[in-house]
């Protein structure tokens, strides 16, 4: 362990650092838990990685902005702790990979001096909340969605509430209709709407991807802004206290809403809005520091072919709604770029656009407020780091997630058959180099990362078995999803399945048949006028493993024959039963619960509280083999296997205990009492326990 | 033939929604004949001669990985080309159980009787 000192000026992030080093040290010596470590150091964004003894480091960046001074940090930490490679994820944060874990803190500290933070990126968190890449220069937008969004970061970043649920939690905000943020596949979405003056949101919940999608229910097609963090902590409380833990496919809040129903769920929120303590939280996005576009002279530039200038001004750029300014888009396959280009294009940003950038839900860079007058310029700029490819959010632009490169749960290569369906895009389709209309999206497993199953054309990596019980590599393929716009999606069909060295034939097959038939209509509505058996005819001989190739059995960018080799997910930190262990946390967060209420932080203070009556009352069940799958189950099992029956007393049920929270609004006076009621049910609980185990 | 899910499962969910006769749960949970079927009632006599209570609990087949309740699988004969659990296991481990042989007549009789 190497000495680690901060220089950190913010208290609370000191202590979050300071705690992450102890924890590794406490972890190293055999003293905590390898589950209960992995959670936190989840909750910090310390991923694991399919290559054993390094991990992978995500970023979190709210919606996607970074200023050119972060970019610079975030460069000087790869280059001094990762590989120099700088890999943008479809929910815009930055993954740096190959880290040493005894290292973390110290990253972690140099990020922070740049505002950056590592906090709530990975585990049963509120994840990244992202946002359209064009918020604020968007021409359809009613109004900038990046304060908002900025406000949410700030409230749960770090809030008792969301610490540890039973799964994550993923939050967009999208721009206008066209809802480029994606609300549809969102815990929760809100795309930006006006009603009279006044601000607000379109609100869905509940959709989300994986390998089984959901589309998002609309909760309020208005909600004022100044509701959306008090509606935000009602589902988080919800979703804490009903949601499935034990069973972590399941634990999703898609799949709390598909048990109870929109209404049931609708119900429980609006009960849970006496407990939180506002009930109008207003964001002023006056306080928002929006970036300012630097006045320069125009450099003088001689383009050498006006043409191929054009042609990238007509794929590459974005209108904005400020006049004299464009947004160049950057197309970065698949989102993997490398600090030393980084570095330039920082300060290029900085001189002669915003100084600030966004990382884009398609793993692209988009530069705001560029003057029309210097994309020559910039253009000339950009080419000299090969920032000039064609095609930005065009069908030839294909999203991967990172898959068997680095990643535990990959089954087959995405960014590899990524790169060859690219190569055929641009050596055979070239036409499509300019078509918005396509989009196509790969993952290496069915958890969709690269969002496969809510594009165009999506692949999926997979494995397939042959007669003679061979392994080959596979992908299947799936057509005819889209985003309709409006928080209304479709999701693809899992149309066929075939060795993965057969994916470049399958786009051929359907590029050419949409090509000849589809007569100009969308590909969505074409897909839906020929239904999925017609594709499924199209495509189902590539399936056949009778006559596979040695070829076939090594999949894209490998050498080597493969392999297949699956581990575990990290993203839920599994839940150690260890009753000793659950005691000391109960203990735990009594105290911390004293300690907000020191600083008059009576909501937190109270759910801490709340969070340990659960963790005690688990406890025991735990001891006797119960089943403890939601925090609302192990209360009302509470009260019927053990004080109904009188084994233990508290004067009241178990629930009427606990379910204060609900009742009784967060003043100083309730949460100093909840807090005596945990410690003394606590008591009790250990008292029984020591009384049973004799 | 039936279906049967091996050990190689990755438990990632993807066959449970697809399958047209709600044969297939999640490991270690209890499943039932009437679920997503138009079997009720106490006494139900399945074409294989077997008797079961359509509305009550029955045990786990598997306790660690997904499972197929083999009364109830119809190798998605009659509703679609192909096993649909066995085209969407991202690790082709849903194949025919070779303990559970049925001809096409049998399975499409299968069918009828669960949803008639």
């Amino acid at each position: 362990m190497q000495s680690f000192r901060t220089e950190i000026e913010n208290p609370v992030v000191e202590k979050d650092i300071i705690e992450l080093a102890n924890k590794i040290e406490l972890f190293q010596h055999g003293k905590i838990d390898e589950e209960k470590f992995r959670s936190l150091r989840l909750a910090r964004g310390v991923y694991g990685q399919r290559q054993a003894g390094v991990q992978m480091i995500r970023i979190k960046l709210p919606y996607g902005k970074v200023t050119t001074k972060q970019l610079m940090r975030i460069a000087d930490v790869s280059d001094e702790y990762s590989t120099g490679r700088l890999h943008i994820t479809t929910r815009q944060d930055i993954q740096i990979h190959y880290v040493d874990l005894n290292r973390t803190p110290q990253l972690w500290a140099e990020l922070e001096k740049d505002a950056v933070t590592l906090r709530e990126a990975c585990g049963n968190t509120v994840r990244n909340v992202t946002a359209s890449e064009t918020a604020g220069i968007d021409i359809k937008e009613p109004f900038d969605v990046s304060p908002y969004a900025e406000a949410v970061f700030k409230f749960f970043l770090r809030n008792p509430i969301c610490q540890e649920m039973g799964r994550k939690f993923k939050v967009s905000f999208s721009a206008s209709d066209e809802d480029t943020g994606l609300s549809y596949i969102h815990d929760l979405g809100f795309i930006a709407k006006i009603k009279g003056n006044v601000r607000g949101f379109k609100v869905l919940i509940g959709g989300g991807l994986g390998s089984q999608p959901r589309h998002a229910d609309v909760l309020y097609n208005f909600l004022p802004s100044e509701k959306i963090i008090p509606v935000m902590e009602g589902v988080l409380r919800i979703f804490d206290r009903y949601g499935e833990r034990k069973s972590r496919a399941k634990a999703r809040l898609k799949y709390l809403i598909k048990d109870i129903g929109l209404e049931a769920f609708r119900d429980l929120i609006s009960q849970e809005q006496k407990a939180i303590a506002d009930a109008i939280v207003p964001i002023d996005p006056a306080t928002y520091k929006a970036s300012i576009p630097r006045d320069v002279e125009v450099p003088k530039v001689v383009l050498e072919n006006a043409l191929t200038f054009e042609t990238w001004k007509a794929t590459n750029t974005v209108s904005q709604k400020q006049k004299g300014y464009v947004a160049i888009g950057i197309k970065v396959l698949l989102g993997d770029f490398y600090t030393d280009k980084a570095r330039v294009l920082a300060n290029l940003i900085d001189t002669y656009a915003a100084g600030e950038l966004r990382f884009t839900l398609r793993q692209n860079i988009l530069i705001p407020f560029v003057k029309e007058a210097l994309l020559p310029f910039f253009y000339q700029e950009l080419s000299k780091l090969g920032f000039t490819e064609l095609g930005y959010n065009k069908a030839v632009d294909i999203t991967a997630c990172p898959g068997t490169d680095t990643c535990n749960l990959g089954i087959a290569s995405s960014t590899g058959i990524a790169e060859e369906l690219e190569r055929v895009i641009k050596t055979e389709y070239p036409q499509y180099l300019n078509n918005k209309d396509l989009v196509i999206k790969i993952s290496g497993c069915m958890n969709a990362c690269g969002q496969h199953n809510m594009a165009n054309i999506g692949f999926q990596g997979m494995s397939i078995r042959t007669k003679d019980k061979l392994i080959a590599p596979a992908l299947q393929v799936l057509l005819g999803g889209g985003n309709l716009g409006k928080g209304t999606g479709v999701f693809a069909d899992k149309v066929v399945k075939i060795p993965s060295k057969r994916g470049p034939e399958a786009l051929r097959r359907i590029l050419n048949d949409f090509e000849t038939n589809a007569n100009r209509l969308p590909f969505v509505a074409y897909y839906q006028q020929q239904g999925e058996k017609y594709f499924y005819e199209l495509l189902t001989d590539l399936s056949n493993t009778d006559n596979l190739t040695q070829d076939d059995f090594i999949d894209w960018g490998n050498e080597h024959i493969y392999e297949k080799a699956i581990g575990i997910g990290e993203c839920a930190g599994v839940i150690i039963d260890l009753v000793a262990t659950l005691f000391l946390e109960s203990e735990e967060k009594i105290a911390n619960a004293k300690l907000e209420l020191e600083q008059k932080l009576f909501s937190n203070a109270i759910y801490l509280a709340y969070s340990s009556m659960v963790n005690s009352a688990k406890a025991i069940l735990i001891s006797d083999n119960v089943k403890t799958n939601s925090q609302n189950k192990i209360i009302s099992d509470l009260d019927e296997l053990y004080i109904t029956s009188g084994k233990i007393k508290l004067g009241v049920s178990f629930s009427d205990l606990v379910y204060q929270l609900k009742f009784f609004p967060p003043t100083e006076e309730f949460a100093a009492k909840y807090i005596n009621n945990a410690q003394s049910f606590l008591t009790k609980v250990k008292a029984y326990r020591a009384n049973t185990k004799n | 033939m039936a279906i049967i899910i091996t050990d190689e499962c990755i438990n990632c969910g993807a066959c449970e929604p697809e399958c047209p006769n709600t044969a297939i749960y999640e490991g270690s949970e209890t499943w039932k004949y009437k679920d997503g079927t138009n079997l009720a009632g106490n006494t139900v006599t399945l074409p294989n001669g077997e008797v079961i209570n359509a509305d009550t609990k029955q045990e786990p087949i598997s306790d660690e990985v997904y499972f197929i309740a083999p009364n109830k699988c119809t190798e998605c004969i009659g509703f679609h080309e192909e096993p649909q659990c066995a085209a969407v296991c991202p690790v082709d481990c849903c194949v025919p159980d070779e303990d559970h042989v049925e001809t096409r007549e049998e399975l499409l009789a299968k069918q009828a009787f669960l949803h008639q």
